[in-house]
């Protein structure tokens, strides 16, 4: 069996104290070691900086630290799950009006015959009569404007997908800028 | 991974936002001591551990467990002392290039170092910390990772966002650097 004379380099040393070297590695060093003081006496004192350095004092923050910490964790952007449900639910309800009113009229529009607006402005008028001629007037006007939109020809059903993305988009206009923001991106770091 | 912090940060994730305190309570050591050691004043590193919980907090819907939750932190805490030291214009120093003597053979400086085996341990450590706070930043962050957070290398690679290999080169410069500073000091003293 030969000895190995070469010496450790301080990596192989500092890589022997923190346990890295291979097991071929781990031998050769510990053989070298076994024969040579002045890699012995180098493993000694780099040891000794090892230790010293692990046991660092730690600092310890005041017991009102925790304290100062959570009384400044903003309380509505909690990251909880649940309230962001909470929070989306009316916006979601009304995005499903909307989109259930365009689909609606959707189908309505191409499927009304003029008998069925007829029936409906019978309807209507009979409604009317149980209230004021004020407000029978108002809303005999109100029924003009409202008529064309129930003919079969008056909307298409693009020109209802297009008010209806309108509409959609001013509700978004109009949603709180602060709520959407904690929706989307939940308080980012 | 085992991580003992996972459970009260999917706890805290739930909306049980309370817990959070445990988490500050288990680090708040640890990374004022880090944050010490990286600014040099306990009032600005008490800030920045204070900041550096607040913007984990919001941030823990990102959180993906990927790593420890405690790299994940210490990593946001580094960059939050690293931003400091940048405002002050600390962080851009340049690391001092090692000595390559001191990397080829242990042998020609066992006469020297035999002189650490005589300093008494207290003295040692005092000594050790007055040196490690004027590391070169990146050498001091690395060492305080691994001696102080007790951290594995492929964790301080992380934080740091540096390679693996350059963790280990900043490591072992920063020993070197320490225990020939060390030696200066002792040497200093004995001709005094």
């Amino acid at each position: 069996m030969t000895q190995d004379l070469t010496h450790c380099s301080p990596e192989e040393i500092q890589s022997r104290i923190d346990g890295r070297l291979s097991p071929e590695e781990l031998s050769r060093v510990d053989a070298h070691l076994a024969i040579c003081p002045a890699c012995a006496r180098a493993l000694e004192v780099f040891s000794r900086l090892d230790k010293s350095l692990r046991s660092f004092p730690l600092l310890r923050a005041d017991a009102s630290f925790t304290r100062a910490v959570m009384s400044r964790l903003p309380v509505r952007s909690a990251a909880s799950r649940y309230s962001r449900v909470l929070i989306a639910l009316p916006y979601v309800l009304a995005l499903g009006l909307v989109v259930g009113t365009m689909l609606i009229a959707f189908f309505w529009s191409g499927a009304l015959s003029g008998a069925d607006v007829a029936a409906t402005e019978s309807f209507v008028d009979q409604g009317l009569d149980l209230i004021g001629g004020g407000v029978k007037t108002v809303a005999a006007g109100a029924v003009k404007w409202v008529e064309p939109l129930l003919s079969q020809h008056a909307l298409n059903g693009s020109a209802w997908t297009v008010v209806s993305v309108c509409a959609v988009l001013v509700l978004l206009l109009v949603l709180d800028k602060v709520v959407l923001r904690r929706l989307f991106r939940g308080g980012a770091a | 991974m085992d991580d003992i912090d996972r459970p009260i940060i999917e706890d805290v994730r739930s909306g049980n936002t309370r817990r959070f305190a445990e988490i500050v309570d288990r680090h708040k050591d640890r990374a004022l001591t880090l944050a010490c050691r990286l600014l040099g004043n306990r009032e600005e590193a008490e800030e920045a551990v204070q900041d550096a919980f607040l913007r984990c907090f919001r941030a823990l819907e990102r959180f993906r467990g990927e790593s420890r939750f405690s790299t994940w932190f210490y990593r946001i805490l580094y960059n939050r002392c690293l931003t400091q030291l940048h405002r002050r214009g600390e962080a851009e120093e340049e690391a001092e290039p090692v000595d390559q003597e001191v990397l080829q053979s242990v042998a020609a400086e066992v006469e020297e170092t035999s002189a650490l085996r005589l300093l008494e341990e207290r003295e040692m450590a005092d000594i050790l910390q007055e040196e490690t706070d004027r590391l070169p930043s990146q050498y001091r962050s690395a060492l305080l990772l691994f001696y102080v957070q007790e951290m594995r290398y492929e964790e301080i690679s992380e934080v740091l966002a540096l390679p693996m290999g350059t963790v280990k080169t900043h490591l072992f410069r920063a020993r070197e650097m320490l225990k020939k500073r060390v030696l200066t000091r002792i040497e200093e003293a004995q001709s005094a």
